[in-house]
């Protein structure tokens, strides 16, 4: 039976070791935190159909629990990689046995943008300014409220493109904050009809399917502002923003009660030390790069399955796991 | 990067210190030069550099104002002081044999020395405006220290350094200025030339070709540091002008030199280092109310930090900050003083 390791536990790591078992092979999946499911551990509902983050992760994982073909090693990080296609021997940290496998598929997600060096937009120093995911785990509370003060906001403006699009963060666009801005504004509607909702954008990207989100999201009165604010102050215990709004052309000064900073993503931490035991390159923004599309490296025998390769949405992902799979499968049949 | 990547997100209106007091929007300039309208508002930008510093397409900004401000024509009333300034440096090139700026500082010179120092448009500042200081004892303090330092510079008489006529779109004059200095500079031989003031130092060490060093005087002191044995007490403040800040990023030697002195302490400024807000005017373009409404909000800012004296490195900044101390009746009832750094560490020298 062809063996092959998964690396990384999220949601593309867990369809990519469930659709591999289904093609007969023995799967190790390795996770580096204590408890399989990456990102969805803290999303609440997701794009485009408000499916819940938590019972979609139940549901695969209980596929898993189900297969005898999956071994799940949490808490694990490799140490070392040697020998090549067909045959890899991989030494987890900590371990003495090593573990031969003969394909590799690297699944190892992306790390959220850390908006802190950004200080014109205070976040770590203005309580009231969260990232969106941590209003993502307030959503799944369902509850609300201004750090500072435990109220209930009444206005809340996201800010886009947060270490995204920006020549000295990140160049490239995230290609998810969009949607899930968008996303996140109807929910906040949903808890709270009063509420002021606004989106702060330089263009609105909600590609493919999610359009009918966006067109949703100005039916139900989210104001969406042209402009890339300047800076977030505080005044009078509520922030200040200022902005041109670029539609009209009007300088002003706006308040809000909470700011939710649209953060993009970015490779995650160790992406370039696995490249370099792989022996596979990055892509200019940093990522694994696709040698053959859609998940196939410049290895032979080493796959890379979702935001691994670069930024995208959970159907994407689940895709690009599924693809893995079938690309495993089908050089494992060429080469042995 | 050129405007032409402008993603027109409007960051840069929202950081402008104009927004403050007008209606001026970088971001509107950028679209009408792209698509080629007439409604281009070409002299209200103070040419900080705050927007390239944060714009998320690094627009370059300062360069296409320079750039696009020789294709307007600039209202004569719009430029302070009836443009004598700019008369000083036409005439200049009207006599190229007999003008120059005035050289006579008091102190140790090497008419043949190998480090030069150009004092600018001080003296020049002394005859034209009444803003309630003298300009002139920039350039003894800046021979005094240089002499401490064991060096005897050689003053250059060169004419204007064209700082103003560039950035007032006057490319013409700005390049017989260039010429005229670059050729003096070359011919004198020296391989290192100092300025006191910020837009001289941009000017020269940007806006010139020379093949020589060029250093803002804090710069050089910072250097010679060790040899000073500066003393004093009280408190003071910084304002990093947009020429040695944003344009050329020096930010330490200035903070550097005034840690020297012993017995004194810096409070920074709420808005300093990248973040320091414009004086209020440049060019001596637009010297009006709105330009005073900044300059008050920079005094009200200094003061603020509880120092008695506002340092600062350029000529000009200092000459609009005193202004506006000096306004008659006062604008405000302020408290804080501002200086030269130069002249500030002379008269700690022990």
């Amino acid at each position: 039976m062809d063996s092959v390791l998964v690396v990384g536990g999220g949601i593309t790591g867990i369809q990519a070791s469930l659709d591999l078992s289904q093609l007969g092979c023995t799967v190790t999946l390795l996770e580096k935190e204590k408890e399989l499911g990456g990102k969805l551990n803290k999303l609440s509902k997701l794009f485009p159909k408000e499916e819940s983050a938590a019972e979609l992760l139940k549901s695969k994982l209980s596929e898993i629990d189900d297969n005898g073909n999956i071994q799940i090693k949490n808490h694990a990080e490799i140490e070392t990689v040697e020998g090549k296609p067909l045959k890899y021997n991989i030494r987890l940290k900590g371990e003495e046995k090593t573990i031969e496998v003969n394909a590799v598929v690297l699944a190892t997600g992306f790390d959220s943008f850390d908006p802190t060096p950004i200080e014109e937009y205070g976040y770590g120093r203005l309580k009231d300014v969260i990232t969106a995911f941590e209003l993502e785990e307030m959503l799944k509370e369902e509850k609300v409220v201004r750090p500072s003060d435990g109220g209930k906001p009444q206005h809340i403006t996201f800010l886009q493109c947060v270490g995204s699009r920006d020549q000295k963060t990140n160049r490239y666009c995230s290609y998810f904050c969009c949607t899930y801005a968008v996303k996140e504004a109807l929910a906040l509607k949903k808890l709270n009809s009063q509420a002021d909702v606004r989106i702060m954008y330089m263009d609105i990207r909600t590609p493919y399917l999610y359009e009918h989100l966006y067109t949703e999201a100005r039916e139900q009165g989210i104001q969406f502002i042209r402009s890339r604010v300047a800076g977030v102050s505080e005044k009078d215990r509520t922030l200040a923003l200022d902005i041109e709004n670029t539609v009209t052309g009007e300088t002003e000064t706006l308040s809000s009660e909470l700011v939710v900073l649209s953060i993009g993503g970015i490779p995650s931490a160790s992406t370039s030390q696995l490249a370099d035991q792989f022996k596979i390159p990055l892509s200019d923004q940093g990522f694994f790069k696709v040698a053959e599309a859609p998940v196939g490296s410049a290895v032979g025998g080493v796959f890379i399955a979702g935001t691994a390769n670069g930024l995208k949405d959970i159907p994407s992902c689940l895709a690009e796991a599924s693809a893995s799979a079938i690309c495993v499968a089908q050089f494992l049949r060429e080469r042995t | 990067m050129s405007i032409f990547t402008c993603y027109q997100c409007g960051l840069c209106t929202g950081i402008c210190p104009k927004r403050l007091v007008t209606k001026y929007s970088p971001r509107r300039d950028i679209e009408n030069t792209i698509l080629a309208k007439d409604d281009i508002d070409l002299w209200s930008c103070l040419t900080c550099g705050l927007c390239s510093q944060y714009c998320p397409q690094g627009v370059e900004y300062l360069d296409f104002m320079k750039e696009v401000r020789h294709t307007g024509n600039l209202d004569q009333d719009v430029i302070a002081h009836k443009s004598v300034f700019n008369l000083i440096s036409q005439l200049m090139l009207k006599f190229p044999e007999t003008s120059s700026i005035p050289t006579n500082f008091s102190g140790e010179i090497d008419s043949k020395g190998s480090i030069g120092y150009f004092p600018g448009c001080i003296d020049f500042l002394d005859s034209f405006l009444e803003v309630g200081i003298n300009f002139h004892p920039i350039g003894d303090a800046a021979v005094k220290l240089m002499n401490k330092a064991g060096i005897k510079p050689r003053v250059m008489g060169l004419k204007c350094c064209g700082h103003d006529e560039l950035w007032q779109g006057n490319q013409e004059v700005f390049e017989k200025l260039k010429n005229h200095n670059s050729q003096a500079i070359k011919e004198s031989g020296i391989k290192t030339l100092i300025t006191t003031c910020a837009e001289c130092f941009r000017t020269f060490a940007i806006d010139y070709d020379l093949d020589i060093e060029v250093l803002h005087i804090s710069q050089f002191l910072e250097q010679h540091q060790a040899k000073f044995g500066l003393k004093g007490e009280g408190t003071v403040t910084y304002h990093d002008p947009c020429r040695l800040g944003r344009h050329m990023q020096i930010y330490d030697p200035p903070r550097n030199l005034i840690g020297q002195v012993k017995g004194m302490s810096l409070f920074e400024l709420e808005n300093t280092r990248e973040d320091c807000q414009c004086c209020g005017v440049s060019a001596w373009l637009g010297c009006n109310s709105e330009s005073k409404a900044l300059l008050v909000n920079k005094l009200s800012e200094a003061e603020q930090t509880g120092a008695s004296t506002l340092l600062t490195t350029c000529t000009k900044c200092l000459a609009h900050l005193s202004c506006v101390l000096n306004e008659k009746p006062p604008l405000k009832d302020f408290k804080i003083g501002v200086k030269d750094l130069t002249v500030f560490l002379a008269e700690k020298l022990t």
